[in-house]
This record gives structure tokens, sequence and C-alpha cells, in this order.
């Protein structure tokens, strides 16, 4: 079974890390979060510790989101890995407006994750369930819905919606061949 | 279940939906993929609603592919219409704050509601988000 996981790597309040894309002299009003997103064959564990972007970083809170429904790709579970450097428990700001949104995963029917313009993972945070488009070039083929199985806590999403998607150019000659 | 074939508005009446027949405005052909199915022989696009979402979905040899439709309905005399600005932020959270924001301000200064669709991280590691609005 495999396991999507969002890697939440919380730096200091104040703290730019190096590197960062920001215009110059930008000040953080908060904590600078890095992203990443990646499947793996099994769940975060808090304790857990790994490197990246020339830290050492180690998991302080796990948050799993379970399926709603199955889909072939065996997908077991969504998790958010909210990772700090010193251990301690990041304090994510809350949503603004009191109301959470969904947190939308891109991914091709075969398993990969898919890229957006910039080469990361393609998530995004959508208000409304009807408002999920496909990736571009991409045909939607199913959701997948997960949710919290334990109370929600700040920064936390109402759901999680991986969109598994074809290529779109694929139904394109499947078409001309059944014209053919 | 309505069969496309060229109408502008579906009435969906699908034993999937339930209450009244609910109206879809959105042109098919404005979605690629549906408007290659509309194309070809052999493909038909039907519309359904299943769990209060609209999809179009393409039948094809066999196989089914359903996309949702972003369906709105718009009055006679008003467009909506997508697009796209930056803000600096942190993280998500101040991202779609700061987004809201901008919404807030582009409704006061239009007089018509603009509301976030989505929030997506635009730079590949920095603090430039995108915002997606809708007005």
């Amino acid at each position: 079974m495999t396991h999507l996981i969002k890697t939440v790597m919380s730096y200091p309040p104040g703290h730019v890390p190096s590197g960062w894309d920001a215009p110059e002299g930008y000040v953080p009003e908060g904590s600078i979060e890095d992203y990443d997103l990646a499947f793996a064959e099994d769940a975060p564990v808090v304790g857990q510790q790994f490197e990246a972007y020339g830290q050492r970083w180690a998991i302080a809170r796990v948050q799993t989101y379970q399926p709603l429904n199955q889909y072939e790709t065996a997908l077991e579970a969504f998790h958010v890995a909210l990772c700090t450097l010193d251990s301690s428990t990041p304090a994510r700001e809350p949503w603004h407006d009191g109301s959470a949104p969904i947190m939308v995963v891109h991914a091709a029917s075969g398993g990969e994750l898919i890229a957006n313009e910039v080469g990361e993972p393609n998530w995004e945070l959508v208000e409304r369930e009807e408002w999920i488009s496909p990736a571009e070039g991409m045909v939607i083929e199913r959701l997948q819905h997960f949710e919290l199985v334990v109370e929600r806590a700040s920064g936390d999403y109402s759901q999680v919606v991986v969109v598994w998607s074809v290529i779109a150019v694929a139904l394109d000659n499947e078409a001309h061949q059944t014209a053919a | 279940m309505k069969h496309w074939r060229g109408a502008v508005a579906l009435t969906i009446s699908s034993a999937l939906v339930t209450g009244p027949a609910v109206q879809v405005r959105a042109n098919p052909t404005a979605v690629p993929a549906v408007a290659v199915c509309v194309a070809s022989v052999g493909c038909v696009v039907t519309v359904v609603a299943i769990a209060g979402v609209t999809y179009w979905v393409l039948s094809n040899n066999g196989q089914e592919l359903r996309i949702p439709v972003l369906s709105y309905t718009p009055t006679p005399d008003q467009q909506l219409e997508d697009w796209e600005d930056y803000v600096w932020a942190d993280n998500e959270q101040q991202a779609r704050r700061k987004c809201n924001l901008l919404a807030e301000q582009y409704t006061n200064q239009g007089g018509s509601l603009v509301t976030v669709v989505r929030v997506r991280r635009a730079s590949q590691r920095g603090s430039r988000w995108a915002c997606t609005f809708r007005g």
C-alpha cells in the first residue's frame, strides 16, 4: 500500500532560509514553510529525521487523512508531516476565516505526481470541490477523497482530494482510432 | 442522462440526480477533451451529477472519463471570468489570507463580488503564490 505525504518544513519565526525566492528585504510576518509532496511505502512517524535544503529536520507532528473511497491505486492514506529544526511542534497559522480549504493534489493515473510549470508537484488549495479543474493537458479520470480521522488542528484542510488524471491526447488518439 | 450533440445548455435528467433538474451552463467546446469527443465518431458525451458535483462523462470504446463541469450560472448581463494575480507570503495560510484580501479589494473597486477560486505556490522554493479569482 502507498502513502502520499505532504512534508511541511517550518522555519523559526522571522527566519528567511538561504536560496529562498522573495523580494529583496523581504521580512516574514510569521514562519516560512517549505513544502514537499511524495509517495512513500511507509507512513511518516513522529521523531523521524531527514536532511533537506541543507538542514536536519525532525517530524514533530503527523496528521493523517483516510480515504473515503477506494481506488485501484491503493493509496492508503494522505499525511501531513509537520517538521521543525528543533523537534518542537510548530504553531501553524489558522485559516483566516475559520473555514479550511480543500487540499488538491494532481496525480497521473499511472501513479506519478504531476509537475506544475516550475517542476514541483502540482498541488493547490481550492475553495469548493466543483471548482477543481484538471492539470494542463490532462483529463480527470477519478477523484479520491480523504478526510481527517482526528480532530482538526490549526492549518488542517477540510478534506484532501487526489485528482487522478490521464493525458488528454490519449483520449484524442483513442477517439481517432475508433473513428478509423 | 442527456447525450451531448451540439446544444449549449443541458438539462440533467439522470437518475443519479436528486431533486429538481439542474441547468448546466458551460460550453463543452471550451474543454479540449470534451470538444474532441463531441467531434469524434463513437465517443459520447453525457452529463451526470454525483454527490453535488456535475461531470462531463466521455464514453468511448467501453472506457469512461469524468471531468468536473466548471459550471456557474452567470446572470444574463454578467459574464464571470477567471484571472490570476500574485501575492508574497510565508506559508499557505498566509497566502490564502492575502488572496482573499486582494479579492476584497477587487470587489470594492469593481462593485461586484470577486471570489478566490484557488491558491497555489508559483515559485519553486519561495514566497510567490498565485491566486485565481472569479468575478
